[in-house]
């Protein structure tokens, strides 16, 4: 490995360092700059709700304050923050009281990075692909009439093409359920029967996120693809004699593929951000509904926690992204 | 790989991610399947976040744990009496019944013979003690705590199956509000030898292996996971072996999450639910087109739901100029069309009222023609009409300027029309209703900080539910006293109350009724107090009742009958209160 390729590594994990000390201090600050008590309001909330009918707010507030030392001076609590967060304490629920976020976040984070990654990965190659596809010369009429109405798929949010399959696919055809991630009545067991019924209800999720992306992948990978179709080194695959399918995925998808992978880190953060109201609208037990109903309740360490996740993850994708580049350019390394 | 083994190798790595996640809580492994028509499956009211929190966690007297209301009160727990809040009818069920003093200072509770824990052993007297004192004596976050603390001097238990209570004030509603459990009153009786020793602020209430959480009741938890909460039926419950009543029909009982109003209706349309969290009506009416066995509490529109007891009011802040000025309030009063507010906020389906009594008190406490009705028609609060905004404002030296704007001094009035999210629906017309009256009125974003500023009294004017009388006037009456009101910035202690009206006069009237019983006798002292107190409040007009509450409580009958309705009121239909475990015991197979 060379000295200037671990100087490049070097800076990136710099980088990365600076842009969570940044997150994380920014997602520790906002909620306590927001006017009021957010235990008095979570206990206010519930006592509204009809939940809690006989407490005394301030005198429960000040027990939880203390006990979770929100009374302690902000500097305190930002260094016990940080200390939590070594410990992956996330700290608790208050509308979920004693909850721990950490377990909350761990249960509904495999429902999400299921969906999501399986859709995200499935509209980015099956877009990809119909993208080089459609600006390579010759491409057949099915190609021609798909994708532009992929594309056109792709202007329309998440959210209206979920409640558009939910109605054809779920109230009028009932072919699939139309909320859940699985039956009201199943027992869940590791067998087939399970594994089906978890798949049944992942459809329509699945297929609102991933039509929403495709085209979007296409129209993307068009653009490169015709860039690369005057290269030279099209011009001398072709005349090397290689096959069109050889001179398709090796000379003209690999080139064309590098802006696509920056833009599939760049677009994992509007991905989960853009599937929350999905995830609602399916009742899907994810972090888009944690977090949706955790910012309706005020549930700040919840809040909290969820974007922390999030922007650790967006941050670790375009790290993952930067050390991936250099493999894919050399002259990236440069 | 071609696009559909591609396909299918995504769409099982969601499945064995998803299973990964539910292993490793999901205590379902040995639950043996059952018939969806053997099955009742509920959902909490109120949205959650698609899976279930404290899974293992069943303390019922935690304040933010609400499995009590969720499903523990119709399952595992019962009460010691149930009120039908429609009839006001008291059904004994784990006690047999109840006397007071003639001070009302003790009150003496029977236990019904024969009513066992669910591992055998017997409910008695101890256990009602136990978890009284238990109750008083624990830290505020105990939900009830402080009532105890206020009302409980000590409580004896002479022999097994009786219970003395003795007050530390005249308490004639004491087992109505805690005991003999009708709306959210969540006081379930524990086992003392299973909570003795612990501590009531953490103790978890979940040992499966000791067959926590342990009730009376006649279902018994067999798995907690975030997806699913399954009870499945007590062939042992004391209920059958007593003699007492039948075991109840559903064989299972599940409680799933939901998320939204949406979700919810499409459960419903596709049978995945029987019951449980309230639709709004155009959801109720879609959806009910989809699935005609969908029920609510009428069987015609638009008003097909239920009263919860609460209504839409507009609170002014007492405390706060110029809103301290009744002929300003009735202005205000006077501008307002509830009708045209429940019909474009609405679609019709909540009702106009004058002063903040339940739909549950019609029957016994406001006949028409009767004291409170005739205060109520009396008192002008329903009329509407510029004539009288022009009126009020002259009284309260406001004229209207060059802009059309009523302003004092040259000074424009601002009316920043706030509500929170759940009843914005009213936002819009009652801001315009306002502007047409003269008012300088802005409809408010909605946002949080209502709860805050409700609080601590930071607004002028807010929209907020007042809920209050189920049972008696006295309920809502009593939230115009002034031990609810607070000095600015101090908190107010009840947000229900948060008008921080004070009045020596009223008070004392209240006072009266509070130490007294109930008596819906048009000619008893307490209706003359009530009368009395009526006028004051709807001459000041501390707040402006609106819009009665009615949610469209929404029941599946695809595979269960014997719901309540309005043709058979046998019990409120909410299932958050205590009481839906009549319901339970009342439900019949469809013979889907």
């Amino acid at each position: 490995m060379s000295s200037a390729f671990i100087s490049y590594i070097a800076r990136r994990l710099l980088q990365l360092a600076m842009v969570l000390l940044v997150a994380v201090s920014v997602n520790f600050l906002i909620p306590r700059l927001l006017p009021g008590d957010p235990v008095a309001t979570a206990l206010a909330r519930l006592q509204t709700a009809g939940g809690g009918q006989s407490i005394d707010i301030a005198a429960v507030s000040a027990s939880y304050m203390a006990k979770y030392g929100l009374d302690q001076p902000i500097w305190v609590q930002y260094l016990n923050y940080w200390g939590d967060l070594f410990r992956f304490d996330l700290g608790v629920s208050f509308a979920n009281f004693p909850e721990q976020v950490t377990v909350m976040i761990a249960r509904a984070l495999p429902w999400s990075v299921g969906l999501l990654s399986a859709a995200t990965l499935f509209s980015f190659f099956v877009g990809s692909y119909l993208g080089a596809r459609l600006a390579w010369p010759g491409a057949g009429r099915v190609i021609r009439t798909t994708v532009p109405g992929m594309m056109i798929l792709a202007a329309v949010p998440f959210y209206l093409l979920a409640i558009m399959l939910v109605y054809i696919f779920a109230v009028e055809l009932r072919w699939f359920p139309p909320a859940g991630g699985v039956e009201t009545t199943r027992i869940m067991r590791f067998d087939l029967a399970t594994i089906l019924d978890i798949l049944h209800h992942a459809v329509l999720p699945f297929a609102a996120i991933a039509l929403g992306n495709i085209g979007f992948w296409a129209l993307g990978m068009r653009s490169q693809t015709v860039s690369v179709l005057g290269e030279d080194y099209i011009t001398f695959a072709e005349s090397k004699g290689l096959s069109p399918r050889r001179i398709f995925f090796w000379y003209g998808i690999r080139n064309a593929f590098l802006p696509q992978i920056t833009a599939l880190a760049l677009s994992m953060g509007a991905v989960v951000s853009g599937a929350i109201l999905v995830e609602v609208i399916f009742n899907y037990p994810g972090l888009g509904t944690l977090l949706y109903v955790a910012i309706r309740g005020q549930d700040y360490y919840v809040i909290q926690g969820v974007v922390l996740v999030l922007i650790v993850t967006l941050a670790v994708m375009l790290f993952v992204v930067d050390l991936l580049y250099p493999l894919l350019d050399p002259r990236i390394r440069r | 790989m071609s696009k559909s083994r591609l396909s299918n190798a995504l769409l099982s790595g969601i499945a064995a991610v998803a299973l990964i996640s539910a292993a490793g809580f999901a205590q379902a492994q040995d639950v043996a399947d059952m018939p969806r028509n053997q099955t009742l499956v509920l959902t909490p009211w109120g949205d959650q976040p698609a899976q279930f929190a404290n899974i293992e966690n069943w303390n019922p007297y935690l304040t933010s744990i609400t499995k009590q209301r969720d499903v523990m009160q119709f399952t595992v727990n019962e009460a010691l009496f149930y009120t039908n809040l429609n009839t006001g009818e008291l059904i004994p069920w784990q006690g047999e019944s109840f006397s007071y003093s003639d001070d009302f200072m003790t009150a003496t509770i029977k236990l019904r013979d024969g009513v066992t824990w669910a591992d055998g052993t017997p409910f008695t007297s101890a256990d009602v003690k136990f978890t009284l004192e238990t109750v008083r004596n624990a830290p505020p976050e105990i939900n009830g705590a402080a009532s105890y603390n206020e009302w409980i001097a000590s409580v004896d238990a002479p022999d097994p199956l009786t219970t003395v209570i003795t007050f530390t004030k005249p308490a004639p509603r004491f087992v109505r509000d805690f005991l003999a459990l009708g709306h959210e009153n969540h006081y379930p009786i524990l086992p003392q030898h299973i909570w003795e020793g612990e501590d009531i602020a953490t103790f978890t209430n979940y040992d499966p292996a000791r067959g926590l959480p342990l009730g009376t009741g006649a279902y018994k938890l067999v798995s907690s996971s975030t997806n699913q909460q399954i009870f499945d039926r007590r062939d042992d419950w004391w209920g059958v072996a007593s003699g007492f009543q039948d075991a109840p029909a559903p064989a299972r009982v599940i409680l799933v999450p939901v998320s939204s109003d949406e979700a919810m209706g499409q459960l419903h349309i596709a049978n995945q639910v029987d019951g449980g969290r309230q639709l709004l009506i155009g959801t109720f009416e879609a959806a009910r087109a989809q699935n005609p066995n969908l029920a609510s509490w009428n069987t015609e529109g638009p008003n097909w739901g239920a009263p919860d007891g609460c209504d839409y009011s507009l609170v002014f802040n007492q405390l706060k100029e110029p809103w301290n000025d009744v002929n300003l309030r009735w202005a205000v009063n006077s501008a307002i069309d509830r009708d045209q507010l429940s019909e474009i906020g609405y679609e019709g389906s909540n009702s106009p009222v004058g002063f903040a009594f339940s739909g549950y008190m019609a029957g016994t406490y406001l006949p028409e023609g009767g004291p409170l009705q005739t205060v109520i028609d009396n008192s002008g609060v329903m009329n509407h009409s510029q004539e009288l905004v022009d009126q009020y404002m002259a009284a309260a030296g406001f004229e209207k300027n060059a802009d059309g704007l009523w302003a004092k001094a040259g000074e424009v009035l601002d009316f920043r029309v706030r509500v929170p999210a759940f009843i914005q629906p009213i936002q819009a017309p009652l801001t315009q209703q306002l502007k047409n009256a003269g008012f300088d009125a802005v409809s408010a974003p909605v946002d949080d900080t209502w709860l805050p500023d409700i609080t601590s009294g930071n607004f002028d004017t807010m929209v907020f539910v007042h809920c209050g009388s189920l049972s008696e006037p006295l309920e809502t009456l009593q939230h115009y006293h002034s031990k609810f009101s607070r000095p600015l910035p101090e908190a107010v202690p009840n947000l229900i109350a948060a008008s921080r009206y004070s009045n020596p006069e009223y008070d004392a009237i209240i006072d009266r009724m509070d130490a007294a019983p109930a008596d819906p006798d048009p000619n008893s002292p307490y209706m003359q107090d009530a009368a009395a107190a009526l006028t004051i409040a709807l001459r000041d007009l501390p707040q402006i009742d609106m819009l009665e509450e009615f949610h469209v409580v929404t029941f599946n009958t695809s595979y269960w009958t014997g719901w309540p309705s309005a043709a058979d009121p046998y019990v409120a239909p909410y299932t958050p209160w205590e009481a839906f475990n009549l319901v339970i015991h009342n439900l019949q197979p469809s013979g889907n």
